[in-house]
């Protein structure tokens, strides 16, 4: 029999990555939040990979950081092993990853939820979902409950209507073995939120002991340690190492002769999986002349024997993937904990949502993570923090919070979502952002923090730390663009021995530190008037003096975009009475109603001509 | 027929504005921009190189010269980005000689564009040109030798920003617009006397100059000031009357002018020597319509742009900077290419679509 459970402010559905962050940022912004999750055991779970970073991923989870989330104080705090990617290409490029342990990761989110002021975490499972006359949302659990919230945040992951496969067998199912949840996907699409099918998958995971790491070469953390959170007071250790293998005809062979077996390629599985993380099988239909794949060896934590196979994703049976994985080196005697799988799941279509995530046609409603299409903890979480700010804005009855693409990853993300044609799980890559010179992960807290302040996310002390760091950097360049050094021959001997050209009169600073082949650092023997200042400070100035150009260059692009983006477009717009629109611009654009010309330009199946047409109408119309 | 016209019209039609139905196939993608604008020029052209020109660059000979130069940056660009986003897999290492290699090579194609812009303007848009002499060396004999044959059009063209009467001469292959914009023939640019601020002023709007001298006589000082307002300009002397006599030189003049030329106005004959001049100095002579070709200043601009961006990036990679700048600068000189061709928007583009379309301003 139902029963009036709670009244809440912001109701959050899911604990993953998203619903943590959407949380948390929703209760420290002094508003009632309960975070409903199906099992309470696995907050916070990674079900992939164990590890958080990587390229572009790494500067969302700094980004988020700054904003005042969390993922990156759980990631320090509980990290095995950190490395920094694309070291050498260029300071636009470098990537902070880390491995966690899985457990220790899951059990510091958890007691963070449960510990956080104005935060209820309650296990539930949600069935029905309801708009009240008054406006507010009414959810109902499992177990009858009844629960009303003024706004609801929707991040369900890959558990709306899951559905595992390997092989021939499959049966609903969550991630790693957990419920599904069926009943949600049915009380939205009765509420008129379509929703549609993707899938992504999980290579096995195998027992230390069977693996004969002899001959395997080992991947080292980075001597110097990478951290993703401001946090530091303490000192995250190297604790492990990576291993790499490679796969070979043989795996080759054994999977092309089953593939009828594999439901990916017999047609049992609907869902359309992501082109970035492949399964093995895809991997070498796909590339059929590629002699081998690599696979990476990475502990799921310090007190497990559980590696995680990276590479090795799979839906094919179990006797296959067996067979499969005996053929690689090092896996010859291979024992397997958790069976590679697929798995199908409900998400929804984010261009039907705002740029603050709430959904265009059902105020109140939010939606983030992979519920909106998504694939990466990364993108979930800078995701989840958006929209549970935004939740608590709308409660508090405050304007919205909106980052633009030209502001950070986590803006060029949902801008991405909110206006693209997905035909796949979104996944962020440091190619998505054209200010990618500008958006650095170097410089993710000088850029964010203010807002994370404004928004009581960020304490005064941390943003005054933060306004001082910016000072010290921007105080330090003037000086090395003002301070002359004479050659002289110390000097001189180490600009020939770095290969560039010896200096015959005084030189500018800056000029030396705008060489390639020379560092900061080298300077400081010849440098006398040089304050003392922190390693970060120092990185920065670096880096703006090198790249001077290219930023100034970025930055007259940024301005250009925000006017094109300060064209806005009304909400009410009847585009369908454009004539001069081709009919598919029309629908595309009455579908997704952007915000601003900037953002109608993005969208696929608008071509310039149309914007034209558009821009030529605005003016028209004094619009 | 007319009858016809009146009872569409009465049912709701709407007569086709000018170009419209041009208009109309670039909103609709069935044409991209550089083969729309030459329509324009197509329609505008004068005579038949211009034409030829203009049809070549509609056939799509602009579009797949720059589309295949984009392609170079593209795909560059794109194994850049696979090579970052992917820095554990085994993705080829990027090869910077090659992509140097490239890089320069696109480059070489886009600056000849840019260097044949100029010639390419002479043949379909025509030259502002000049015409200078004290009085009495025989400018009006010059005229009528230039506009007695194959004397062109008069045109009108109203509802651009020009508002402006022009007399062309078609002379070759190279259109000479004498600007007027008093629109009587007598008052053109046919610069009197060495009245300097007037002449100056005349002299430094025009593209190409002719300098008549009466070669009967001796150089006078009329004569040598102005021959120097010709110096560091496309400029040829005419060396007029040879009929009465030679006493002017060619190289009495040279150090002034481009070239120069010796005849005698009067002579129908003088036709072709005059003719040959003009298209050797204006470049003309070896044009090739079968070549693409840019055909305004939006277009030239366009290129201008990647090719400075495509500079950046050559240095980046010849000066040891890091990648990330190297890919920064190549993306960068992909975009005027796609605005070149209008599949990327900006307000260049939309003024473009303004400017030659006339839609409703």
């Amino acid at each position: 029999m139902e029963y009036f459970a709670d009244n809440y402010d912001v109701a959050i559905i899911g604990a993953g990555h998203a619903g943590i962050e959407a949380g948390l940022a929703s209760a420290r912004m002094g508003v009632r939040t309960v975070v409903f999750t199906i099992s309470a055991d696995w907050v916070g779970n990674c079900p992939c990979n164990t590890a958080i970073g990587g390229t572009s991923k790494g500067t969302l989870v700094k980004e988020i950081d700054a904003l005042g989330g969390e993922m990156g104080l759980a990631t320090d705090h509980n990290m095995i092993q950190s490395r920094m990617l694309n070291l050498g290409k260029g300071p636009a490029v470098h990537s902070p990853r880390a491995q966690v342990d899985r457990r220790d990761y899951s059990a510091y989110m958890k007691n963070t939820l449960e510990s956080c002021e104005n935060l209820d975490l309650r296990q539930a499972e949600i069935v029905d979902i309801k708009q009240l006359p008054d406006g507010q949302w009414q959810l109902k659990t499992k177990l009858e409950a009844l629960y009303t919230a003024k706004c609801v945040v929707i991040a369900t992951g890959t558990f709306l209507r899951g559905r595992v496969y390997v092989g021939e067998v499959n049966f609903p199912s969550g991630p790693d073995g957990m419920f599904p949840a069926n009943d949600l996907s049915d009380a939205l699409n009765k509420l008129g939120v379509k929703t549609r099918r993707f899938k992504t998958g999980t290579p096995s995971r195998a027992n230390k002991r069977s693996i004969n790491f002899e001959n395997l070469e080992v991947q080292e953390a980075d001597e110097k340690l990478v951290r993703f959170s401001h946090d530091k007071s303490f000192t995250p250790e190297n604790k492990a190492v990576c291993h790499i293998t490679y796969t070979n005809d043989e795996t080759k062979k054994v999977i092309l002769e089953n593939l009828d077996r594999s439901p990916l390629y017999n047609g049992d599985i609907e869902g359309i999986g992501p082109r970035y993380c492949p399964s093995i099988e895809s991997k070498i239909m796909t590339f059929p002349n590629k002699e081998r794949h690599q696979i990476f060896i990475e502990p799921c934590g310090l007190n497990t024997q559980e590696m995680y196979l990276q590479g090795l994703s799979s839906s094919l049976p179990e006797d296959v993937q067996l067979k499969f994985l005996r053929t690689i080196p090092g896996f010859e005697n291979i024992e397997v904990i958790r069976t590679a799988y697929a798995i199908e799941y409900d998400c929804v279509d984010p261009r039907y949502l705002k740029p603050t995530l709430e959904f265009l046609d059902f105020p109140g409603l939010f939606g983030c993570g992979t519920f909106c299409s998504s694939s990466g903890y990364e993108e979930a979480a800078a995701q989840g923090i958006v929209a549970g700010i935004n939740a608590a804005l709308l409660v508090k009855n405050k304007p919205p919070f909106i980052l633009d693409r030209a502001s950070s990853y986590i803006g060029t993300l949902i801008d991405d979502l909110i206006t693209k044609t997905l035909t796949e799980p979104y996944r962020m890559m440091t190619s998505r952002s054209e200010y990618r010179l500008v958006l650095r992960q170097d410089n993710a807290d000088l850029r964010l923090t203010k807002y994370g302040y404004e928004l009581g996310l960020i304490t005064k002390e941390r943003f005054d730390e933060v306004c001082e760091k910016q000072r010290l950097i921007d105080e330090e360049l003037e000086r090395i663009k003002n301070t002359t050094i004479a050659p002289s021959n110390e000097l001189n001997n180490l600009l020939v021995s770095r290969e560039t050209s010896p200096m015959k009169t005084g030189t500018k600073l800056i000029e030396l530190v705008r060489r390639p082949e020379l560092g900061y650092e080298d300077l400081a023997p010849f440098d006398k008037s040089r304050p003392e200042l922190s390693d970060e400070v120092k990185e920065e100035v670096e880096i703006e003096a090198k790249y001077e150009g290219y930023i100034k260059r970025q930055q007259a692009q940024i301005n250009e975009m925000r006017r094109l983006e300060s064209k806005k477009l009304p909400e009410d717009l009847d585009y369908m009475s454009i004539v001069n629109l081709r009919l598919e611009a029309r629908e595309k654009l009455s579908k997704i109603k952007p915000a601003s010309v900037g953002q109608a330009s993005r969208i696929d199946g608008v071509s310039p001509a149309d914007i034209s047409v558009l821009l030529i109408y605005l003016e028209k119309e004094k619009i | 027929m007319q009858q016809i016209l009146r009872l569409c019209l009465k049912n709701g039609a709407v007569p086709a504005e000018p170009g419209e139905f041009t208009k109309r196939a670039f909103l609709n993608g069935k044409m991209d921009l550089t083969e729309a604008e030459s329509v324009m020029t197509l329609i505008s052209a004068h005579g038949r190189q211009a034409a030829d020109a203009a049809f070549n660059v509609l056939r799509g000979s602009l579009s797949k010269e720059i589309k295949d130069i984009a392609d170079v940056f593209i795909a560059a660009s794109a194994h850049m980005a696979a090579w970052v986003d992917y820095p554990d897999d085994e993705i080829e290492e990027l090869n910077f000689d090659t992509l140097l290699v490239d890089f320069k090579d696109a480059r070489t194609k886009l600056n000849s564009l840019v260097d044949k812009f100029d010639m390419g303007q002479a043949i379909t848009e025509g030259v502002e040109t000049a015409i200078v002499g004290k009085p009495n060396v025989g400018k009006s004999t010059l005229m009528n030798l230039l506009l007695g044959r194959e004397r062109s059009i008069v045109t009108e063209i109203a509802g651009t920003t020009r508002d402006v009467v022009e007399e062309t001469a078609r002379i070759g292959n190279v259109v000479l617009r004498l600007s007027d914009t008093a629109g009587i023939r007598q008052s053109a640019d046919i610069v009197e006397s060495i009245g300097i601020e007037y002449a100056k002023t005349k002299l430094s709007h025009s593209a190409l100059i002719l300098a008549i001298v009466d070669g009967s006589k001796a150089l006078d000082d009329e004569d040598l000031a102005i021959l120097k307002e010709c110096i560091g300009k496309p400029s040829l002397c005419i060396i007029n009357k040879s009929d009465l006599g030679n006493v002017v030189k060619r190289e009495d003049v040279l150090s002034y002018v481009s070239d120069a030329i010796t005849i005698s106005a009067k002579d129908k004959g003088s036709y072709d020597v005059l003719r040959v001049a003009l298209e050797t100095l204006l470049g003309t002579a070896e044009f090739d319509s079968s070549e693409a070709m840019l055909l305004n200043e939006r277009q030239l601009s366009c290129c201008q742009k990647s090719i400075s961006c495509i500079d950046e990036a050559i240095n980046a990679i010849e000066g040891g900077l890091t990648m990330d700048a190297v890919n920064v600068s190549v993306d960068a000189a992909i975009a005027p290419l796609l605005e070149l061709t209008g599949q990327r928007v900006s307000d260049a583009v939309v003024n473009e679509v303004f400017s030659k379309f006339c839609v409703g301003k």
